[in-house]
């Protein structure tokens, strides 16, 4: 109903009804369509404070399905705003229990409590935190999202007056709005999260993105690694269940730090072994990536030398591990069924790199690569030897890590 | 004006007004119309003879109101520089802008101040909110819809509640779904009830999507507004004369944007005689903008479902959405697995060209994953060209039968498309296709396994190790369909024949299992089937 050159109209009343019911307009109209948290709390600082809230600090925090993050924290203070993640262990926590937060999430009820006259004891560490950079009156309220979840948002001001009523009914009423203008977006960065929890996060964010079809592929270079712990099947037959868990996951812990820490991504667990990519942008990439790759590995390894010691002075047997690299064309994308998909490589340099890492067990390497990889980073590597691979017609040089 | 109800106004200014841009005028005339619209600012229009056309630059952007029509833009050329879509008109209002028609107004961009001669009318600007049942519903009811479809009902019960004579509300979402463009939800008066249709993308390619009123919503071309007691038709769309032959008065489509800048549809059809007054049209704008919410919440949940059912498979995709997203020791079942190769991958992917390879891969999927779905399998993994899956086995007393019988079924279904259709498929001279699958029976640890924030839910555990090197003997033994000694076992119900068609051909022992194996060999076909000659030897 907007034109681009017609403009809202001003606040020319100062009743908290038309003033709330501007600010709760631009919630759900303008400030949802942001699609970004940051956004919608900056511009929500900035009415509330044009309206005469003496406004020094607003945190509005959702929950996040993700395995280690418990929710997601978006905070307004007068020098900017920010968001980041509410790691998971924070419930076991005193920051959490007795907080403010924790009240009006699990009471759906308002919390409000003046800051220049806090009990030592009985009034919790957040606060105190609040009166001592200078707060002077502090309210928290729930918001109810549409799937029936209650998240929390607070309020400071450092007015040694405090909130007035009005300030109040103005931040009372714009409980619904502030959900509907932060619930899409909490809600994208959930789904977002658990698809890269189980899908990398270069796929997941392609599959945001909108790759959701099968065929929707790329062809592209990139380094792709194969690791696994060598050996592992015959002597874990007679390991109890959960130690054969517990070993698997150490070392998926591992090879996802190393992987990640270089921006490879995950894209699929095998039995014991982990199947990575290492996508690469352009020629002068290549280099990078390989040696990328080749850190990832020496990594790996000393990673699970550590934990080994570990394991050892527990008196559990020690984890070998053997990687094979290689650099090439591959086919990045939805293969699957037209329902059911996976977002993998394929092609034959997928099926080289496995076979590579395959001949770990015969060399007895813990880490091999192709020509293609250790011509790229020569310094890293050396030569050994020809070899034979199942459905390959050429013998296929290998090489180990100098 | 009235109170609670969104109106137009136009009306004259008195005397000389000029527009200036920095310090200079830009247009200036004595005939300058005043707009004023419920709860936005005064607006003002100046004939088009008082504008020097060589300042203006037409350009392509064109934006909607269901009260005015559409505006066409131009830009403007000021001593500043060229202000982008500075300056646009109505060049063909609806009647409620009719005095407006062909004049010109300015954004605040060019029209940094205006000049009045004579001071202008009083600014009187309608006190905010307008608040009424139906945006309160809006705002607080609409929440308790679970799903779309109630959504759409219960917002047209409360656009009828509130007078507007809606007898046809639809809504079209996009999806974010493998084979599925959108959804189409319409709900019509006289039968209260929601019809769901869902467009495959080929929809959009389509010559009668193309030529429709959401077609243009959606390529973010402002909205349509057509009332159909006029003579010609400026939205001259085929569903808009359907409607009307309905009996319909009045037509609007309107975006629904979704906050990640996806353009939904929202579309309603009048059967009051006057059609849609200008009040109901500003209520019905008003909710547009409130009710995208819901659907948006609504539609992103169901793209998370379906994201995890297109990728972690139905049963696993629930887990999750449950919560079970930690990684922990999982829970222990009876399953019966499955374990589906290629023969020939390497040489099959070395040989064939890039897109042959693909397109074949992709018909092995279709021909492996439908029997097995379709049996009450669930597929929990693709490595390269194999699959894996399973099916559960519940504590009903026949269940271990049943499933170990439904996933034979599946595995001698998959097998006989592939040998029919795949393995014709191929260039005479090229590698073969030859599939094998395996099948075991046993307990699978079913859980999340990974690193911290990197997760697969799968199973684990011997039995699918066994299950996966059992696969293995497809090639040496030359059969195609291999089964364990415990399948066999479960399939017969514990009886000591053989079930049909099924032969001994030998025990094995495996790498890194220990006890040697009964294995066993089914054929695809039901009909008599005669094993091969080559048996298998033991390990030495």
């Amino acid at each position: 109903m907007f034109q681009s050159g017609e403009s809202a109209v001003g606040n020319h009343t100062t009743s908290s009804e038309d003033i709330a019911a501007d600010i709760a307009n631009w919630l759900i109209g303008e400030g949802r369509l942001f699609g970004d948290g940051l956004k919608v709390v900056e511009g929500l600082a900035a009415r509330l404070v044009a309206s005469g809230v003496p406004l020094s600090r607003m945190r509005i925090n959702h929950q996040l399905a993700n395995p280690l993050i418990v929710g997601w924290s978006t905070v307004w203070t007068t020098d900017g705003a920010s968001e980041n993640a509410i790691p998971a262990s924070i419930l076991k926590t005193s920051a959490w229990h007795g907080s403010p937060f924790q009240y009006v999430v699990q009471n759906r009820a308002t919390f409000r409590r003046r800051l220049d006259s806090l009990h030592p004891v009985d009034d919790h560490s957040v606060l105190h935190e609040m009166a001592d950079a200078g707060g002077a009156d502090f309210f928290a309220m729930a918001l109810s999202f549409s799937d029936g979840s209650t998240q929390g948002a607070s309020f400071v001001t450092k007015d040694p007056r405090g909130f007035s009523d009005r300030d109040l009914e103005i931040l009372g009423s714009l409980r619904d709005p502030i959900a509907a203008a932060m619930e899409p977006c909490a809600q994208r960065r959930s789904m977002r999260s658990l698809l890269a929890t189980y899908l990398g996060r270069g796929p997941a964010k392609e599959v945001a993105e909108g790759a959701i079809r099968r065929g929707d592929l790329v062809h592209m270079d990139a380094v792709v690694m194969f690791s696994d712990l060598r050996g592992f099947t015959a002597k874990s037959a007679y390991w109890s269940e959960a130690e054969l868990i517990e070993a698997v996951n150490d070392y998926f812990e591992i090879v996802a730090e190393a992987v990640h820490a270089r921006d490879g991504d995950i894209l699929k667990f095998l039995g014991d072994g982990v199947l990575s990519v290492f996508p690469v942008s352009g020629v002068k990439n290549q280099e990078e990536r390989c040696t990328g790759a080749a850190e990832t590995a020496i990594e790996i390894r000393a990673n699970l030398h550590a934990l080994n010691e570990r394991r050892q002075s527990e008196g559990k047997h020690p984890l070998e591990t053997g990687t094979g690299i290689h650099i090439g064309q591959v086919t990045y994308g939805n293969v699957g069924s037209r329902d059911r998909l996976d977002f993998t490589v394929i092609g034959p340099a997928v099926n080289l790199a496995s076979r590579v890492q395959d001949l770990c067990k015969v060399t007895g390497d813990s880490v091999l690569a192709t020509r293609a990889v250790a011509d790229l980073v020569p310094s890293l590597f050396r030569s050994t030897g020809m070899h034979t691979i199942r459905g390959l017609d050429q013998d296929v040089e290998t090489f180990a890590l100098i | 004006m009235n109170n609670n109800k969104y109106s137009i106004e136009i009306g004259d200014v008195e005397g000389e007004v000029k527009v200036l841009h920095g310090g200079r005028p830009v247009a200036s005339s004595n005939r300058v119309r005043v707009l004023r619209e419920t709860r936005l600012a005064d607006c003002y229009y100046f004939p088009s003879d008082a504008v020097d056309p060589d300042i203006l630059v037409p350009s392509d952007q064109k934006t909607f109101c269901p009260f005015k029509g559409t505006a066409s833009y131009w830009h403007v050329k000021t001593a500043s520089g060229l202000k982008e879509n500075g300056a646009w008109s109505y060049q063909r209002p609806l009647a409620e802008a009719r005095g407006i028609g062909g004049y010109l107004a300015f954004t605040e961009e060019v029209a940094e101040e205006y000049d009045f001669a004579v001071s202008p009318p009083e600014v009187r600007i309608e006190e905010s909110h307008i608040s009424s049942p139906l945006s309160d519903w809006v705002l607080r009811g609409a929440g308790n819809c679970k799903t779309r479809r109630e959504l759409v009902r219960m917002l047209g019960h409360k656009l009828v509640e509130a007078g507007i004579g809606v007898n046809r509300l639809a809504v079209v979402l996009w999806s974010l779904h493998p084979e599925i463009a959108g959804t189409n939800l319409i709900w019509r008066r006289d039968t209260d009830e929601v019809s769901l249709s869902e467009a495959s993308y080929d929809l959009l390619d389509d010559p009668e999507f193309v030529n429709s009123p959401i077609y243009y919503v959606s390529k973010a071309k402002g909205g349509v507004r057509q009332p159909l007691t006029v003579d010609t038709f400026e939205f001259d769309y085929p569903i808009i004369h359907e409607l009307k032959a309905a009996g319909a008065t009045d037509y609007v489509a309107m975006p629904l944007p979704f906050s990640d800048g996806q353009i939904n549809v929202i579309t309603m059809a009048s059967d009051n005689e006057s059609g849609f007054s200008t009040a109901d049209l500003g209520q019905i704008f008003e909710i547009v903008g409130t009710i995208g919410r819901y659907f948006e919440v609504l539609t992103l949940r169901k793209n998370t479902r379906t994201l995890l059912d297109t990728y972690l498979g139905r049963r696993t995709g629930k887990r999750v959405l449950n919560g079970d997203i930690r990684r922990g020791l999982g829970e222990d079942i009876q399953a019966v697995i499955l374990f589906s190769d290629l023969r020939n991958s390497t040489r099959l992917a070395e040989e064939l060209p890039r897109d042959h390879y693909l397109k074949m891969l992709n018909r092995y999927y279709d021909m492996v994953l439908e029997p097995i779905s379709e049996n009450g399998g669930e597929v929990l993994k693709f490595i390269g060209d194999a699959v894996l899956a399973v099916f559960p086995i519940s504590d009903l007393a026949d269940d271990r039968s049943e499933q170990a019988t439904l996933a034979l079924r599946s595995a001698r279904q998959a097998m006989r498309v592939v040998e029919e259709k795949l393995e014709k498929s191929l260039p005479e001279d090229g590698p073969p296709i030859d599939m094998g699958i395996a099948l075991h029976i046993g307990e699978v640890t079913y859980g999340n396994i990974g690193s911290h924030d990197r997760l697969d839910f799968t199973v684990i555990g011997p039995a699918v190790n066994l299950a996966s090197r059992m696969e293995g003997l497809c090639k040496a033994t030359g059969n195609k369909i291999i089964l364990s000694g415990e399948f066999v076992g479960a399939l017969a119900n514990d009886s000591d024949s053989l079930p049909q068609n099924i032969v001994a051909i030998g025990s094995h022992r495996f790498d890194g299992i220990g006890s040697s194996q009964e294995i066993y060999a089914a054929s695809s076909l039901d009909a008599d089937f005669v094993p091969t000659d080559a048996r298998i030897s033991p390990v030495s």
